[in-house]
């Protein structure tokens, strides 16, 4: 089970049964799959920040939530997903310091997450499985084909299908 | 470089760090992250507690045992920044530190997101580390903002 690795900022679709497509090592970022179950399409794009116009300076696409949810869009119908179709699946938005002082380190992971969901919802699209929040990394996979299963690793506990 | 090609660089991934993150004011700002190997932590924390919790074995490091990581990177930090301070007259202070143990990617991600809200690039200086008995124990990464960099590097006599 081989695939792309969907480092921060980008984005991976496939119509290839048989690819895993992975983002490693999620923390206060959203790795957001979207999946066309019956065309056998799936992408994943890993987000860092909510918003590209408050962004200190451009990026990819895949780097805001309000610009990657219309990227992956575009991309998995371009490999022949149908939009009504599409299910999403996001894993991520974690705080990892544990900090005395608290301040914006412990609120991007959140923020992220409710950037994520209010782009789904507003491209008309929904939010189907989810393992936000807490404290852990998470790694998100995705199964291209055979039902494009999503699952997450964090460390210390199974891989878990959401 | 652009913030999220940093973990490209330092090479994240899944493998699992003991993480000390914590910004910089003064005349230089940006933020500090240093990233020890799990083992390499393990066996500091050993170190520093005389193994009063038994060996380091398996399993998530307890309260007291994070508070010591925390304070290895508050003072290989605070270390870096006197040499800092030094070679460009300038003053650096650290501000209090936050400690994570988990998978690099994740840590180093959640820490590129705040130095991105700030920065629209890292500049990354990037310092291996050993201790006595344990060889590479990790790195630690200073990203200055831009106009951070400008104030130090016109300093060193080295601005653009």
């Amino acid at each position: 089970m081989t695939g792309p690795s969907v480092g921060i900022g980008r984005l991976a679709a496939s119509a290839d049964p048989g690819i895993v497509i992975s983002a490693i090592g999620l923390g206060s970022c959203i790795g957001l799959v979207l999946a066309d179950r019956y065309a056998r399409v799936a992408g994943m794009v890993h987000v860092m920040l909510p918003d590209s116009a408050a962004a200190a300076a451009p990026g990819p696409p895949g780097k805001f939530a309000d610009t990657a949810v219309p990227a992956l869009l575009d991309e998995v119908c371009r490999l022949g997903a149908d939009r009504t179709r599409l299910v999403g699946s996001i894993a991520g938005g974690a705080t990892m310091f544990r900090s005395a002082s608290g301040g914006g380190v412990l609120r991007i992971g959140e923020r992220n997450e409710a950037a994520v969901r209010a782009a789904m919802r507003a491209a008309g699209l929904r939010v189907r499985g989810a393992d936000t929040g807490g404290t852990s990394g998470r790694t998100l996979q995705v199964a291209v084909g055979s039902g494009d299963e999503v699952s997450v690793r964090v460390v210390g506990r199974e891989a878990v299908v959401i | 470089m652009p913030v999220e090609r940093v973990p490209d660089e330092v090479g994240a991934g899944e493998a699992v760090v003991a993480a000390v993150f914590l910004g910089v004011v003064g005349e230089a700002p940006g933020h500090m992250l240093v990233l020890m190997r799990e083992t390499a932590a393990r066996a500091l924390v050993d170190v520093l507690m005389g193994s009063a919790g038994g060996p380091a074995g398996e399993g998530d490091f307890s309260e007291m045992e994070l508070s010591a990581l925390q304070e290895v990177g508050n003072v290989l930090a605070s270390a870096y920044l006197g040499s800092l301070a030094t070679l460009t007259g300038l003053h650096f202070e650290p501000t209090p530190p936050a400690v994570g143990v988990d998978m690099a990617g994740a840590l180093l991600g959640a820490a590129l997101a705040e130095v991105a809200m700030l920065a629209p690039g890292a500049l990354l200086i990037d310092s291996g580390f050993g201790a006595p008995g344990i060889d590479s124990v990790g790195d630690v990464l200073f990203m200055p903002t831009p106009e951070g960099l400008e104030t130090a590097l016109g300093r060193l006599g080295m601005a653009s």
